[in-house]
């Protein structure tokens, strides 16, 4: 095998940063924490925000109290 | 408990032979961060390395490690398996410290002029480069500007082909082989100005 002093070079700073791994580790989870939550916010609320911007510019609002829409939801119910 | 364990460490020696495409269509398959966890593990060192190479600086070293892993986990459906993870990696991160350092020098053409403007006739041999004293490549490796010392990473700590570089540097084969020439001249340069050998 062919004597390689910058994979030594590398080890060297790969064995430095041993004793970092686990805080920067930590820092990495934090951040994708914070992206997922926030992508959840979006996820849970978006269509809401949507639809309020929809009512608001006129498209009118199906309304789920209607006995149309309670007959469809319960079929086999009198 | 005992049976938590077992199963941990078997799924962990399993995982510890996967190899690294593998690990990630797993990871895109289920989401469990057992594989993400994996890759960093092996690559976080790696990363490191050329981080604090390229950005000199400990605090932006780690930081740089924690954006790009981020940037990683973020991109990994987009990793197509044209190529090897690592390749894929290491491109990332050299982007990631070269966009750094340009942001902070705001010229950017600051690479560009790097590798040029000091021709020596003689081809210089790998060997040079290869067997020099770490402590002297240390100190050749702060000296030489940020293009030739990251052409040098990759194709000798990364082992990169001459069309990964290519890919990673967005140029041609041939221009590849050039700058490659001349960092080489370049290095032996810088070491002749220092140790007059």
């Amino acid at each position: 095998m062919k004597p390689n002093n910058f994979k030594s070079l590398e080890n060297e700073q790969v064995n430095k940063f041993e004793s970092k791994k686990e805080h920067v580790k930590s820092k990495v989870d934090g951040s994708i924490g914070l992206i997922k939550f926030i992508g959840n916010i979006f996820e849970l609320y978006l269509p809401q925000v949507l639809g309020v911007f929809g009512y608001m510019s006129g498209n009118p609002r199906r309304n789920k109290s209607s006995p149309e829409n309670t007959e469809k939801k319960y079929p086999n119910t009198k | 408990m005992f049976i938590d364990f077992i199963y941990a460490l078997l799924s962990g020696t399993s995982l510890s032979k996967m190899k690294d495409e593998e690990i990630v269509k797993e990871y895109l398959a289920t989401q469990n961060s057992r594989y993400f966890d994996q890759l960093y593990n092996r690559y976080s060192g790696k990363v490191y390395g050329k981080c604090i190479s390229l950005l000199k600086n400990e605090a932006a070293a780690q930081d740089a490690v924690q954006e790009i892993f981020v940037k990683i986990l973020l991109n990994l459906s987009k990793f197509s398996g044209k190529s090897k993870f690592s390749t894929w990696l290491y491109s990332i991160s050299y982007n990631f410290c070269i966009d750094t350092i340009r942001r902070k020098k705001k010229n950017p053409n600051s690479f560009a002029d790097d590798i040029t403007g000091h021709e020596i006739a003689d081809d210089v041999d790998d060997k040079f480069l290869l067997e020099m004293n770490i402590e002297r490549l240390k100190v050749i490796m702060d000296r030489v500007p940020i293009g030739v010392k990251s052409i040098l990473l990759m194709k000798y700590q990364d082992e990169m082909s001459i069309k990964e570089i290519g890919a990673v540097l967005s140029k041609s084969e041939s221009a590849i082989k050039m700058k490659i020439k001349r960092a080489k001249q370049k290095f032996k340069k810088i070491h002749y100005e220092i140790y007059k050998e």
